[in-house]
């Protein structure tokens, strides 16, 4: 009798770690996304569009048209890690929120939309009133989860249009952290080896970040994001940015600046 | 008689031969730094909407200065113009260190210079300038300011730039999304907004300068038809 309980007991088990393992790996479907998508925007499902799928390093996404911007839905877990506003890129010009007050409509809606915001060790990392031109403006809100010194790939992003308060763009990204967040390399070392990239750089200005980065698709790694200002050379800025994996002081990205 | 018809005919002939070839706008893109393949990426959307384009890597800026002035569209992917930080912007530079600058008060970078200012109605039926490269919308008391000289001054219709440093990778992500976009149907505006966005969950996270975008000009503008800018 009790070798006939164990049994159902492990075959009931073997079933649940199926199914579960199973779920993260089975696409949601387009119809399923479409509906969290309703849900998100609350636009009526008839507007909404699949426009077509997106595979990134940082996750797959099926990509919608609302019929007043995009929505990005993750394919494995259904959540909308990305929209975008059309109208509200216009600026009806009959207000002008000031920095606070646009803070409190970006604060509002990182924690309507993502879970568990207030409870995680958001930073605000960036914030600020981007300038474009005739284009308008908006203020960028930028959060990112702190493990130890470590920036993580969990981020929550709103820019607000300030002359009508409107979100006009949201990313919010919501991983497991599978990867170490203890440096091997220290900071110094980390930019020693970005200055090796830019021989004869005379830098006046540098940065240091740690950041858990997907460096290819599915995989995290603690790296140093550092950014080298150097004094110009033909009447060109010298230097760029450069990505150190901080465990192995490999160096995953070069970028000079243009 | 039969002479006339013959005229008549070859006449027509000419007409329908170079008609659609001399009645389609052009587009010129330039890779002038460690950007490729940008210009060639967004040769191949603005040929799909319907625009004669051709793309460059490394030319001189004689060569670009004097294709402006039979563009629709000029994409300049490459290096901006910085003295220090009080006097940056105002130029992008070309190959043999040969600028394009919007004016200048008496510097002149580089080996050869070529002006925006110099231009009289040249540029005038441009529908779209975009110069992706650091610092390209910013007023440089030295050498001016690109964006307002092309738009406000030479009167184009539209002129994208950037406030900030850019870096490479991010800037040729910017490119590939923003053609991409404009060819599926979105705004001037929309496009620039979103493929700031698409920059930012790239590697490294984060908008890296490309957030500093400032456009001139009618951002609610598409691309769509294929057209030179209003005269």
């Amino acid at each position: 009798m009790k070798k006939i309980i164990l049994v159902s007991v492990l075959c009931i088990a073997l079933m649940i770690s199926t199914v579960s393992a199973l779920a993260a790996t089975t696409p949601i479907g387009v119809d399923a996304a479409k509906e969290n998508v309703q849900k998100f925007v609350h636009t009526p499902l008839v507007q909404i569009q699949y426009q077509e799928s997106k595979y990134l390093d940082l996750g797959d996404y099926y990509v919608f048209n609302t019929g007043n911007g995009q929505a990005y839905v993750n394919m494995y877990t259904g959540a909308v890690e990305r929209a975008s506003f059309t109208d509200a890129l216009k600026s009806p010009g009959n207000l002008r929120l000031d920095s606070a007050q646009a803070k409190a409509i970006a604060d509002k809606y990182a924690e309507e939309k993502y879970p568990g915001f207030s409870d995680m060790n958001m930073q605000l990392t960036g914030s600020g009133l981007k300038n474009h031109g005739d284009a308008g403006s908006e203020y960028s809100f930028i959060w990112r989860e702190k493990i130890k010194d470590a920036l993580t790939p969990n981020m929550v992003v709103v820019n607000v249009n300030p002359d009508s308060g409107k979100v006009i763009s949201y990313i919010g990204i919501q991983r497991e952290i599978t990867c170490s967040t203890e440096p091997g390399i220290s900071r110094d070392n980390a930019i020693k080896i970005a200055e090796e990239q830019f021989p004869g750089i005379r830098v006046f200005d540098s940065s240091a970040d740690q950041s858990i980065e997907y460096t290819k698709p599915d995989i995290q790694s603690l790296t140093w994001v550092i950014t080298l200002k150097g004094e110009p050379d033909d009447h060109v800025l010298q230097g760029g940015l450069v990505v150190v994996d901080a465990l192995t002081g490999k160096v995953v990205v070069t970028a000079p600046y243009l | 008689m039969k002479r006339y018809l013959l005229i008549l005919i070859t006449g027509c002939l000419l007409i329908a031969l170079s008609g659609p070839v001399s009645a389609l706008p052009s587009a010129h893109n330039y890779d002038c730094s460690d950007t490729t393949p940008t210009a060639s990426d967004a040769q191949a959307d603005q040929s799909s909407m319907g625009y004669t384009s051709a793309w460059t890597t490394g030319a001189f800026a004689l060569t670009a200065y004097n294709q402006f002035k039979s563009d629709a569209i000029f994409f300049f992917n490459g290096h901006g113009l910085y003295f220090d930080d009080s006097h940056k912007g105002g130029g992008i530079q070309f190959s043999s260190d040969s600028w394009i600058l919007a004016s200048t008060d008496g510097h002149y970078p580089g080996s050869y210079q070529y002006y925006l200012s110099d231009y009289g109605t040249d540029i005038k039926d441009v529908l779209l300038a975009v110069y992706l490269a650091c610092y390209s919308s910013h007023y440089n008391p030295y050498n001016g300011d690109l964006l307002s000289k092309t738009v406000t001054d030479k009167g184009a219709d539209i002129a994208i730039g950037f406030d900030g440093e850019i870096v490479t990778t991010k800037g040729i992500s910017w490119s590939e999304s923003f053609w991409d976009r404009v060819r599926n149907g979105e705004s001037v505006s929309s496009a620039t907004s979103n493929a700031k966005d698409d920059c930012y969950w790239q590697l490294p996270i984060g908008y890296h300068g490309i957030d500093t975008y400032e456009i001139s000009g009618s951002y609610n503008s598409y691309l769509t038809p294929a057209r030179y800018g209003t005269i």
